[in-house]
């Protein structure tokens, strides 16, 4: 499940347990997340589930269900494009 | 006409043997139930026991069979469970049928067969399960069809196997509560109205019955009319508008159901919550699940997504309670403006200019270079179709700014990271700090673009009215108010509040809907729309953006206005807003509920005495009762309300100028005898004793009315005339009003 897997990179980062995130938790007043924190959360998503997140669009990212839900749409739109196209790490990189 | 003592006999054993038929079910069902209830439960039990041992090592691949085990018992459980609430609703409708098993039989001959059936209808199918005999059909069933789609003759329907021909020889309506047949009727049509079934039931001559079956005729057309986009029903009080309305979407539904759409393409637009209890009284076929009812108010708080919104109600109780008069007259005349169609064609121009003149670009910048400039960017949109909706366009050029930024994101990154890695501090999160740089940078980035490509309804509007030349500008050739400048400065201080005015908060939907749209209601295919006369220009127009492809029936009657002066021109105005291909105007102008004394003494009430029809059913003469003094006006009223108890009515109301009147009256009554509240917002059921505000009795009809407080303080201006012609039209048989102190003028 997409949540479990966000959930899990999230307690990595933040050392928690991941059993304790739930999809409405707004992580970043919750648990204090600095802004390198976010960094590093989207870094791991987009090597996890091999997408881009724009910078642009991290600032909505409020509630664990906004990145599982901005990265649905992602490998939807992802899918119907030609395979290894979906993580453009030149982007970044 | 009188059911003949054959008939009657007849009728009552088949009422019998359905309702007999229907408990032997229900016992059995209920027998099964118990046993499988306590089935569940062993299951339960059983599964943990035998499994719980296996559960902590349940997956690893030893214990295959174990889970095998587990998911054996865990399955037939949820099998049993899932029967069980299936069978709880058949409960329920056996417990329904029970009560009131069928409202109507038509005695159907198939073309291929000698003798006539009888196909008795009601809400839901009832079948002896060892001879197959359908005691019951459900009113959705093919057959039923023929009973709403057509009078006595030849017929024919559409079944899955084909279309079916025949012949009705009968058509009879039922009226059976708590398992006994109250009365029935024979009729060719169908007759809606409890009051005109009841009169059939009775021994009604030849020429009632012909009365009533006109009545129903002309029902009956606006009931049945496919044709028409845009039907608009005037009807006087007590005509029956609001049946009509309602058989209308049973109606229409029904015909959805044939061909598969579903109910909730229907939706209907009431005045108050407690319209919608009266609904389900009015017409059981329609249930709640069926049809959507929908407040007005609720469509306001869904698209401004706030709660924060004065309703219609509390404008009224303002408008109705406050004592200076100036301020009472800026609050309507502000009111009346802004939902005018003046106003709407202000705003409309106002939207127009909005890319050219409204939206402040600025430059971007991005990396350190220039991507768009103020002007481009302005060009850009003004080049885009203008047919489609503002905030999409917008959209669209937002996202034409971000996909160039993207394009350069990869050199940006770059320059970041070699920044970074020049600083020994960030050696380790080299990666991580320039991506959080990126996203620092990126989020302002997009928070100055969204200042012009993101729509701010509500600064707008309040731009609109701060910026007076532009306000008078944009209003060049439209006649303004008087008092516009008053209006303006009003509007411009109500803003600032949390709360906003009922007036600013439909302008602030039309706004939205016509710059960013909403689509929440675009599968609707007909709205009904009742009490039309309450709605100005600007509600049409709302709901005209809103259900843009649906088919309207309007009702209303311009007599019945609250705060506002209405003709019968308001239905040509509706017809140019709605504008829809083909429209009828429908005129229903006798007036069967009330008793003709009341109908007379209400009537004294209407500036033009000409269009109401009485029918001829009498009873007691209104009174107008003064008292010396409070107190004994209270007695008076207890006493007129154990006079109406003892008369069997059944729904008494006090019926009061304003909310505040009412809980003041409460407070008076409520140790002397029982008595209910009705406030804004309330749901309950309309049998008992119960004190009302007059803005909230409208639409609806009582047994009994005590319409209190009719001094001249409470009623003396041309706006209470119309309140004192809806208190006194709510009554069915009996009507009197009470006062103390000078007698209102518009009484005398």
């Amino acid at each position: 499940m997409l949540f479990k897997k966000v959930a899990e990179i999230l307690a990595d980062i933040i050392e928690i347990d991941a059993d304790d995130i739930e999809p409405e938790t707004e992580f970043i007043k919750e648990y204090g997340m600095r802004a390198i924190d976010v960094a590093k959360l989207v870094i791991n998503c987009e090597k996890k589930f091999k997408i881009t997140i724009h910078d642009e669009d991290v600032h909505g990212f409020k509630r664990v269900n906004d990145i599982v839900d901005y990265i649905e749409e992602k490998l939807s739109e992802n899918a119907a494009l030609p395979s290894d196209k979906g993580r453009e790490s030149w982007y970044y990189k | 006409m009188e059911n003949n003592a054959f008939d009657r006999a007849f009728e009552e054993e088949r009422l019998k043997k359905t309702i007999s038929l229907a408990k032997e079910q229900l016992s059995a069902l209920r027998a099964k139930r118990e046993e499988k209830e306590d089935e569940i439960v062993y299951l339960k039990k059983e599964m943990t026991e035998v499994t719980a041992h296996s559960i902590p090592n349940l997956w690893s691949t030893d214990n295959f069979y174990d889970l095998v085990q587990l998911s054996q018992y865990a399955n037939s459980v949820s099998d049993k469970a899932a029967g069980h609430d299936h069978e709880s609703n058949k409960i329920m409708t056996l417990e329904r049928i029970i009560d009131s098993p069928y409202f109507a039989r038509i005695d159907f001959k198939f073309d291929n067969k000698d003798a006539a059936e009888n196909i008795y209808i009601g809400l839901s199918t009832l079948l002896d399960e060892q001879t197959y005999k359908i005691y019951v059909y459900d009113w959705r069933s093919p057959v039923a069809s023929v009973f709403y789609r057509f009078t006595t003759g030849k017929v024919s329907y559409e079944a899955p196997a084909g279309t079916i021909h025949g012949e009705v020889s009968l058509k009879r309506q039922y009226e059976i509560k708590d398992g006994k047949l109250e009365y029935f009727f024979d009729a060719d049509i169908q007759i809606i109205d409890e009051f005109l079934r009841l009169l059939l039931s009775k021994n009604a001559s030849p020429s009632m019955k012909s009365i009533v079956e006109t009545i129903q005729r002309d029902q009956d057309i606006i009931i049945r009319d496919m044709e028409t986009d845009l039907l608009m029903v005037q009807g006087v009080a007590g005509s029956g508008k609001t049946s009509v309305a309602l058989h209308r979407a049973a109606y229409l539904m029904y015909k959805g159901l044939s061909s598969n759409l579903s109910s909730n393409d229907i939706v209907i637009i009431s005045p108050n919550t407690l319209f919608e209890r009266y609904i389900s009284n009015v017409l059981p076929e329609l249930g709640e699940n069926n049809v959507d009812t929908v407040l007005f108010e609720q469509i306001l708080r869904s698209v401004l997504k706030t709660e924060d919104i004065q309703s219609r109600n509390e404008y009224l109780e303002c408008l109705l309670t406050s004592g200076d008069k100036k301020y009472r007259d800026l609050l309507k005349s502000s009111m009346e403006f802004k939902c005018s169609d003046k106003f709407t064609g202000i705003l409309k121009r106002f939207i127009t200019e909005l890319p050219n003149k409204r939206i402040e670009f600025s430059d971007v910048y991005y990396d350190g270079k220039h991507i768009e400039t103020r002007q481009l960017l302005k060009m850009k949109l003004l080049k885009q179709n203008k047919g489609a909706l503002l905030a999409f366009r917008l959209e669209q050029l937002e996202k034409s700014i971000t996909e160039s930024i993207h394009e350069k994101r990869k050199m940006r990154m770059k320059k970041l990271s070699s920044i970074i890695s020049r600083q020994p501090v960030h050696v380790f999160e080299a990666e991580e700090v320039a991506r959080m740089l990126s996203i620092l940078e990126s989020t302002a980035l997009i928070k100055n673009i969204r200042k012009f490509t993101r729509l701010d309804c509500f600064s707008l509007y309040k731009e609109l009215f701060a910026d007076k030349n532009s306000f008078y500008r944009l209003a060049k050739g439209i006649k303004l108010p008087d008092n516009i400048e008053e209006i303006i400065n009003f509007t411009l201080k109500n803003l600032e509040k949390d709360r906003l005015q009922y007036d600013d908060a439909l302008a602030l939907v039309f706004l939205n809907l016509k710059t960013k749209g909403y689509t929440d209601y675009a599968g609707i295919k007909q709205v009904v729309i009742d009490e039309a006369q309450d709605y100005h220009p600007i509600h049409f127009e709302i709901l005209n953006a809103l259900f843009s492809k649906a088919r309207f029936t309007v009702l209303g009657d311009v007599n019945q206005t609250i705060g506002k002066h209405e003709d019968i021109s308001l239905y040509d105005r509706l017809r140019n807003i709605l504008n829809r291909k083909k429209s009828a105007l429908v005129t229903l102008d006798k007036s069967f509920r009330c008793t003709s004394e009341i109908l007379a003494f209400s009537s004294q009430f209407l500036d033009s005495k000409s269009g109401i029809r009485s029918f001829s059913r009498s009873g007691d003469v209104p009174k107008v009762i003064a008292a010396g003094s409070p107190s004994a006006l209270d007695d008076l009223i207890i006493e007129e309300i154990s006079t109406c108890q003892e008369k069997g009515y059944r729904s008494i109301a006090l019926v009061c100028k304003t909310e505040q009147d009412s809980i003041s009256l409460h407070e008076r009554l409520k140790s002397r005898t029982d008595i209910r509240l009705v406030k804004s917002g309330t749901v309950i059921d309309l049998s008992g004793v119960f004190i009302i505000p007059v803005y909230m009795a409208k639409g609806l009809e009582f047994d009994a009315v005590l319409l209190c407080d009719v001094d001249n303080r409470h009623y003396n201006s041309e706006d209470d005339k119309n309140l004192l012609y809806i208190a006194c039209t709510r009554a069915l048989h009996r009507l009197n009003l009470f006062y103390t102190g000078d007698k209102s003028v518009l009484l005398q």
